[in-house]
């Protein structure tokens, strides 16, 4: 029924995007890239706008409102309006720019370009499939974005997991992933990645086209792009910076490429810039950047100076309410529930002037030493493209390293194009504006201080389109150059990606048999075996949170950091020494059983007993000094009343 | 409405209908930016840390393979 419930929500979605599109606005006279970055948007505009419809209702009635069955029905009445209203006024002719069409492009690519190309979509497939061989991966979707798209499935609610920092961020990634993990294995649901890294290449390929590169132009620079190891590295795992920076590229698309007197164009940046947000807070910079983009480039279309500045305004008005429609809720909650809209984000100075909260369980003074990682110095990120440092010698990871393609190209292209502002050439205003959005992301990440380089990316976002039209600028020789330089670093790259992860997967899977799901997150195979609706309480680490839901992701979890904070744990600390189990602590979490490395020494207080249920045997046998451990706690007088 | 219109190509294997920028004639920059090209690159290589842990971790991998294979 779930699955049916799933494919009518997907069903609803496309159908909805489909008359969008269609009907109400005539993509089909703008381009290949346009329509599908179009339908794209509203579709998942559509997914998302009925979930977090939903999710406001549970906020404001308390009731559990989020459920697959009304958001298929909220999408079903969407689209059953788009389908009913008539067709909108005729569209403009179709010019021979406009039909633009990929067909021609592979014949008439170069050498290089086709290896480029056909190594990218070989590496990914190649990838894609490795996934499968897993189960969904990387730091941040084990500690919040799959704990909490199980809990805002089990609860059927928006609300608040937990009060933790990095529980509090908007969570359209975790809406995404519980959504298919609701109705598909969760091995396929690692790939999961994938079709938001296409619809970034698709919009970084709409940019570069736009910025007037010609075709094997764009596609080497989206390519090289899927290089980068930020990106390809962050593709593998379930995460939310993907996702953040596809709906970035498709919302920079439509204000800087599109005609914004159109006001569809505009509701499209906006929806995309608002979905972009739902993934990473952090691009509301972005937005805020796009918003003046239109508002001027609306002012600028000419008339009377009063006129002109309605335009504008109505334009900024269209943009925001959009954005607004898809970012509103999360700012919503955390404004209601947490007394700043933004939180956990903030500049001490800023918030206390706006009485906004902060963070309690974040050192704001200290983020400034969280770039130590990458770099001695901040002098240091200057220098970074060519040295990718990294203190533990993790250079090239979802959080480290740009790659050689990046270093190759984007500096250079930056150069080129703002050199280029000063030549009479088309397209100076949109390259203008590319490189003035890439230059306040830049400055914002500077001054907010958390310098790491994947909170960067939104600025790549920019800046990557203009390696398209560096590319284009070269001819004859200086062109096969460039290609070839762009096959070699990028090539190299894919190489590097490629080898890590089936190195990775082959040793795991064909050198050591960890082919079950308790092996690849390392705990007690009881955990599989708990009568629903358990609830285990972590006291390992926040990485442990994901694999305690169990295979069928019907336990419920206390998060490490709450169930650690309220035995008396200190702050940050994980795999503690010893916990003293407080009976009252305990029963307010509501904890039937807990998880505790063998090594952890747990001190029942008055009231608790604990059983050992089961405990993780590593494969090879003794391959590990100390491994999770599963009990079942007792609770004096109400024996088995948590069984 | 605006639309943005491309000027043909002079590059030899771009398909008719296909669209490359007007003025992008600009010899010197295009010279400049694939100088910088091959300086950014050559410079990656020569001083990138994570190409250096790389291929160290490749040489890692070789030997254990080897070692595994021959077991």
């Amino acid at each position: 029924m779930t699955l049916l419930w799933g494919l009518a929500n997907l069903l609803f979605c496309g159908a909805l995007a489909t008359g969008v599109c269609r009907r109400a606005m005539p993509w089909r006279f703008e381009g290949a890239i346009a329509f599908a970055l179009a339908w794209t948007v509203s579709f998942f505009s559509a997914f998302f706008g009925a979930y977090l419809l939903l999710g406001l209702i549970g906020l404001v009635t308390g009731g559990a409102a989020v459920r697959v069955p009304l958001a298929a029905g909220i999408q079903a009445l969407a689209c059953a309006a788009v389908l009913w209203r008539r067709r909108g006024p005729g569209a403009p002719a179709a010019t021979a720019t406009d039909l633009e069409t990929p067909r021609g492009t592979w014949r008439a690519m170069s050498r290089s370009g086709r290896l480029l190309a056909g190594a990218t979509v070989a590496a990914s497939l190649a990838l894609s499939g490795m996934l499968c061989f897993e189960f969904p991966r990387g730091y941040e979707p084990k500690a919040y974005h799959l704990p909490l798209a199980a809990n805002v499935f089990q609860t059927s609610s928006l609300e608040l997991w937990d009060r933790e920092y990095m529980d509090t961020f908007p969570a359209n990634a975790s809406l995404y992933y519980g959504f298919l993990l609701a109705f598909l294995p969760e091995r396929a649901v690692a790939a999961a990645e994938m079709p938001l890294l296409f619809l970034l290449l698709a919009a970084l390929y709409g940019l570069g086209r736009a910025t007037g590169a010609d075709r094997e132009a764009s596609v080497v620079a989206t390519c090289g792009a899927v290089t980068i190891p930020i990106v390809a590295f962050s593709s593998l795992e379930c995460g939310a910076d993907i996702g953040g920076i596809a709906f970035l590229a498709a919302a920079v698309f439509f204000a800087l490429t599109r005609d914004v007197a159109r006001n569809a164009n505009v509701a499209l940046a906006g929806l995309a810039a608002g979905i972009a947000f739902g993934f990473k807070s952090l691009h509301l910079v972005g937005a805020a950047f796009l918003l003046l983009a239109v508002a001027a480039r609306r002012f600028a279309s000419g008339g009377p100076t009063a006129a002109r500045g309605r335009k504008g305004t109505l334009a900024a008005g269209l943009f925001g309410t959009t954005f607004l429609a898809l970012a509103g809720v999360w700012l919503a909650r955390n404004g209601l529930r947490l007394g700043n809209p933004l939180y956990p984000v903030g500049i001490p100075a800023f918030s206390k002037f706006l009485g906004w909260r902060m963070a309690p369980d974040i050192d704001y003074a200290a983020r400034g030493t969280m770039q130590l990682e990458w770099v001695r110095s901040s002098a240091g990120w200057l220098v970074y493209p060519w040295v990718e440092g990294h203190i533990h010698a993790e250079n090239f990871k979802h959080s480290s390293g740009l790659g050689a393609f990046f270093a190759g190209f984007v500096p250079p292209s930056v150069v080129a194009a703002a050199v280029g502002l000063f030549t009479r050439s088309p397209g100076r205003l949109l390259r203008a504006g590319l490189l003035a959005g890439a230059a306040v992301l830049t400055l914002v990440w500077w001054i907010l201080g958390d310098r790491q380089p994947r909170y960067l990316m939104g600025a790549g976002v920019f800046v990557l389109p203009l390696v398209a039209w560096t590319i284009a600028l070269a001819q004859g020789r200086a062109r096969s150059i460039l290609g070839w330089t762009a096959c070699v670093t990028s090539l190299f790259m894919l190489g590097v990606v490629v080898s890590r992860q089936a190195v990775e997967v082959g040793h795991r899977v064909f050198v050591l048999g960890q082919w079950k799901r308790y092996h690849f997150y390392v705990y007690p195979p009881g955990i599989d075996r708990l009568p629903a609706g358990s609830t285990v309480a972590n006291l390992i680490a926040r990485t442990e949170n994901w694999g305690l839901y169990g295979e069928e992701h019907r336990n419920r979890v206390v998060n490490s950091r709450r169930a650690l904070r309220e035995l008396g744990v200190k702050a940050d600390v994980e795999r503690p020494p010893y916990v003293r189990l407080d009976s009252e602590a305990l029963r307010g979490m509501g904890a039937s059983h807990l998880v505790a490395l063998s090594t952890t020494e747990l001190r029942p207080g008055p009231g608790v007993a604990l059983v050992e249920l089961d405990r993780f045997v590593s494969k090879p046998a003794d391959s590990q000094t100390e491994v999770p451990v599963l009990y079942r706690v007792e609770y004096a007088g109400r024996a088995g009343a948590c069984r | 409405m605006r639309q943005i219109v491309y000027s043909e190509s002079s590059h030899s294997r771009v398909p008719s209908g296909d669209r490359r920028p007007d003025n992008f004639t600009s010899a010197t920059l295009a010279r400049v930016a694939v100088t910088l090209s091959l300086i950014s690159t050559i410079a990656y290589f020569l001083s990138s840390e994570g190409v250096r842990n790389y291929f160290r971790w490749t040489v890692t991998v070789l030997l254990k393979l080897a070692r595994f294979s021959t077991r």
